[in-house]
């Protein structure tokens, strides 16, 4: 180098230090390719949320005068007529949220917020609950990565939006619609959805139970996904999560789906209609439904004790509130008390987990021919978990909410393979309403019990599910069953009723009406 | 004229005694000197005709008569074999049937109902268990003091030496308070925590003042104002640091054993958990307050600073208290920590307690002035959890009522209708326990 002249020597110093630059950027870059190859090769498919618009076009309106449509086409029509999942980032805005984020001491920003009717676009200072991953998870999408939104048409305001439930991957949106991709290959080709979802990432929400616990991850809790209400938040505001009926909560969205049975001809023999399976797939929802409820709060409370068994913070160290029967604690003290009255299975006076995931878990044992007092015995070493210590130890907690879990799964595997016929399901119908098992149901277990008797009543007896809610309007008065449901923010008007309803309510009352019920129903 | 100056030097000294002289002083221990050499005789050995059951409720020396007819303390081991009682049995020990309940023969009822000498030395001959919480309960074993406490020399015994044979100087309002919080607050294996209650115990709530009041005493409530001129103001603060010295033993205890549930919820704030759903905008008002947590029960600790003032003593050394809340809003304390706080409070209020004796009963116009203060502050806490509402009420009241006392000519009319109110605004819904609508209101606080 030093032979030779000056400008030279400082010429070939620049170039190797651009190469050297050159050198680590490639690595760089390819080391990042190397992962995202990585990433793809492991999880095979593109991470990207895309808007309403994207789905817009086609599943607006039926087009008419073409081959049968495996789809109603007008989901997005009716979704955004009336589906509150439409809302669910909006009511961030509102001021029970935003009073929310205050009492939680979260910081405010600066956001842009669209108005999707006008299209007017403004910057509002508003509290981080609008942001935050602990809400948007629930609430809508949180975008934690730009990429996921480049150049699509996703749009924060649209709350819990098509791709949130139908699935965050590029693949399955493009092949879909296209009706000839992989060659003479059509989408419609290939039957296994299971597949769909492996290949395409497609949600599956022809099977029951994944259907079940994609609703239930938010309407219960999946810690994995960041879905967890903690008791803070409740204490800051939030509204109790009520119990969920899988079938009912989808009939009231309103659905935007069809049930096989309600398909055309046409269509059902392009979807290899099982007519015998169709006839009772609402029946098998509710039951389905009510076992994956309670493998998804048992998942929860595995999940939340296993960070707790291993958290840094010694407050948290133990289980959120949040995943107890909030009705253990929260009721006032009355004389007499219907809760001393029924006694107690353990100790007195130890807050139990959620009781309402058990409810319809008795029926779906008895119509297998098994005893419902295996739930029971499934559920008794969480039980002497929580019993033996206020809260439970997480380590143990965790132990045995996982084998409890498997448990719960073992039964959805077996209900599915059991086909229904008609002397079950009338089984089922006097199983629910003789109240096995449930003998002093709380609030959100009654809720379940009704819920699931009126679902499979309407499906088995051939009658309208609106024709059976007129019958249930006494019960309706001791248990709320009516939801919130369709667009416009009810949720003033309507929680303090719901609340005044689980403050007043009381077990005797409610027996007596659903038997009241069963017998306006014609059943004995 | 030798008789007015007699007059004149009598109605002096009387003066002098009234507002100089050192109030009786808490020298006496529960902690019997010598309890291998005691043991209990039974209510008879009180109740002869000539002695204490003369027959006139009421009445001086008809004192086991007064208790027998009117006392709730007669009856507190008859009311083991109600129905409640043994379902209350049946679901803390969760036997298969209330049939096998007997609480009458249970250690954990019989340290209260009958008295704390049943798992503590010197022990209770199971015969007087049916007399309930009788003489001995309270007055101590009686079988050294029995014979000489109607002898002339009694009275010329010292405190100290009255204790030691046993009795227990019940006249002293110090060594009252803490007998009586004995049961009524609790203490090592003498507890109702909240398993029991759960099983269907009733809440204790303790408070000196307000229980006398009601209380069909068997003695005279001259003799305890002659005492204790100040006397509802006196028994109100006494019983706050009695009380407040009781619970946090107890805290201490439970917080150590490794057999008592942990958390033990009846040491939290019962309606910070105890209300239903319906929203109330006190409770989400005061952002920065921690959301969601379990909180000390304030019941025996909110109005300790107050009563420390009164007897003179200043409320800064009490940082364990403190400590202690802190300590106790995580979502499980430790219990070491718990346990060293609460211990180390309650040494600190058990000193204060021994030294009370000397503090100088305050003039009208001192009590007055104080009364007017605090009833101010009870316009203040109108928002306050049920707990800490009504331990100011009760502490305006005894006040209100000491002030009678020493200035009978005093009136209030204002003060006394707004005592009346914010008592119907405390009183539960009948069939209720807990404060329950009387803290609802429909309309969201404002988000400010």
């Amino acid at each position: 180098m030093r032979m030779l002249p000056g400008a030279l020597r400082g010429l070939s110093l620049g170039a190797i230090g651009l190469l050297l630059l050159l050198w680590c950027w490639s690595r760089g870059s390819s080391g990042e390719q190397a992962q995202a190859a990585q990433e793809k090769k492991e999880s095979k498919l593109t991470k990207f949320y895309f808007g309403v618009d994207s789905c817009r076009l086609c599943h607006t309106q039926p087009q008419k005068g073409q081959n049968p449509q495996l789809c109603r086409c007008n989901e997005v029509a009716l979704w955004e007529a009336e589906d509150k999942h439409a809302d669910a980032w909006n009511v961030l805005l509102s001021e029970r949220a935003q009073r929310m984020g205050k009492l939680l001491g979260w910081e405010e920003v600066d956001l842009p917020i669209e108005d999707l009717k006008t299209g007017m676009k403004e910057t509002r200072r508003v509290s981080s609950v609008a942001t935050r991953a602990e809400c948007v998870n629930c609430h809508g999408l949180h975008v934690d990565n730009p990429d996921y939104v480049k150049d699509s048409t996703f749009k924060k305001e649209e709350g819990v939006n098509c791709c949130v439930c139908h699935g965050t991957y590029k693949e399955w949106v493009s092949a879909h619609f296209n009706p000839v991709f992989q060659g003479n290959k059509q989408w419609r080709d290939i039957k296994d959805r299971a597949a769909k979802e492996r290949d395409y990432g497609m949600k599956d929400l022809w099977n029951p139970v994944k259907r079940s616990q994609l609703c239930l991850s938010c309407h219960v809790g999946n810690t994995e996904e960041g879905k967890f209400v903690t008791h803070a938040m409740y204490a800051a505001g939030h509204p109790p999560l009520p119990s969920v009926e899988i079938a009912t909560f989808s009939e009231e969205m309103p659905r935007h789906w069809q049930y096989p049975i309600e398909k055309s001809e046409a269509v059902q023999k392009l979807q290899d209609f099982d007519a015998v399976q169709a006839k009772f797939e609402r029946t098998q929802l509710v039951l389905l439904g009510g076992v994956a409820a309670l493998g998804e709060s048992l998942n929860l409370v595995a999940t939340q004790a296993e960070r707790a068994a291993t958290a840094k913070e010694e407050d948290d160290r133990s289980l959120d509130f949040a995943l107890f029967d909030c009705y253990a604690c929260h009721h006032e003290l009355k004389t007499p008390a219907w809760r001393q009255g029924r006694g107690y299975k353990g100790k007195p006076g130890r807050p139990q987990l959620q009781v309402w995931p058990t409810s319809l878990v008795h029926a779906s044992l008895r119509s297998l021919g098994r005893d419902e007092k295996q739930l029971d015995t499934a559920l008794a070493p969480l039980f002497k978990v929580f019993d033996s210590r206020p809260f439970g130890d997480p380590v143990r907690a965790a132990e045995e909410a996982r084998k409890a879990k498997k448990w719960a799964d073992e039964l959805a595997g077996e209900l599915r393979k059991r086909p229904l016929d008609q002397a079950t399901v009338d089984q089922i119908l006097q199983i629910l309403a003789s109240l096995q098992g449930n003998e002093y149901p709380d609030y959100d277990s009654a809720r379940q019990l009704a819920w699931g008797y009126l679902m499979i009543f309407s499906e088995v007896r051939g009658q309208k599910y609106s024709d059976i809610k007129k019958a249930s309007e006494p019960l309706d008065k001791v248990l709320k069953l009516s939801l919130p449901a369709t667009r416009g923010n009810q949720l003033e008007k309507d929680l303090p009723l719901a609340l005044e309803k689980r403050g007043e309510y009381d077990p005797a009352v409610f027996k007596r009406e659903f038997r009241n019920l069963i017998q306006r129903l014609g059943e004995k | 004229m030798v008789s007015f100056v007699v007059l004149g030097l009598a109605l002096g000294l009387a003066v002098w005694e009234l507002c100089d002289r050192p109030l009786p002083s808490a020298a006496a221990d529960l902690a019997l000197p010598d309890s291998a050499n005691l043991c209990w005789r039974g209510v008879n050995s009180c109740s002869a005709t000539s002695c204490h059951g003369g027959g006139h409720p009421c009445a001086r020396g008809s004192e086991q008569t007064t208790w027998s007819m009117c006392d709730p303390h007669a009856r507190a081991f008859q009311v083991l074999f109600q129905e409640r009682s043994k379902l209350m049995v049946k679901q803390y020990y969760n036997l298969a049937e209330t049939q096998l309940a007997q609480p009458e023969k249970v250690s954990l009822c019989l340290s209260c109902h009958v008295a704390p000498d049943v798992v503590r030395d010197p022990g209770v001959p199971p015969l007087f268990y049916a007399d309930g919480v009788s003489c001995e309960s309270c007055h101590g074993p009686a079988n050294r003091w029995l014979a000489l406490h109607y002898q002339p020399s009694w009275k010329q015994m010292s405190p100290a030496e009255k204790a030691s044979t046993g009795f227990r100087l019940t006249k002293d309002l110090v060594v009252r308070a803490r007998l009586c919080a004995d049961c009524h607050v609790g203490g090592p294996e003498i507890e109702v925590n909240h398993d029991l209650i759960a099983a269907g115990h009733p809440r204790l709530s303790f408070e000196l003042g307000s229980f006398q009041a009601i209380y069909p005493r068997h003695w005279s409530d001259r003799d305890d104002r002659a005492r204790y001129p100040d006397f509802e103001a006196r028994s109100w603060a006494v019983g706050q640091v009695a009380s407040a010295k009781a619970a946090l033993d107890l805290l201490a205890y439970r917080a150590g054993n490794e057999k008592s549930p942990w958390p033990e919820f009846a040491d939290m704030n019962c309606y910070a958990c105890h209300h239903d759903l319906r929203e109330r905008p006190w409770r989400e008002q005061n952002p920065g307050r921690r959301l969601g947590v379990l909180t000390l029960n304030d019941w025996y600790y909110a109005e300790v600073p107050e009563a420390l003032a009164y007897l003179g003593w200043p409320a800064e050394g009490l940082a364990d208290l403190e400590g202690l809340r802190t300590e106790m809003r995580r979502r499980l304390p430790d219990r070491a920590r718990t346990s060293g706080l609460a211990a180390g409070a309650a040494a600190q209020l058990g000193q204060i307690l021994r030294g009370s004796g000397h503090v100088p009963l305050p003039g009208p116009d001192q009590l007055r002035s104080l009364l007017l203060h605090q009833a101010s502050s009870l316009r203040k806490g109108a928002s306050q959890d049920w707990d800490r509402a009504t331990q100011g009420y009760l502490k305006v009241a005894a006040l209100h009522h000491a002030l009678k006392d020493l200035d009978p000519q005093f009136q209030d009319p204002a003060l006394l209708a707004e005592l009346c109110q914010r008592r119907k605004e405390l009183e539960f819904p009948p069939g209720s326990s807990s404060p329950g609508k009387r803290e609802t209101g429909t309309a969201l606080p404002p988000s400010d």
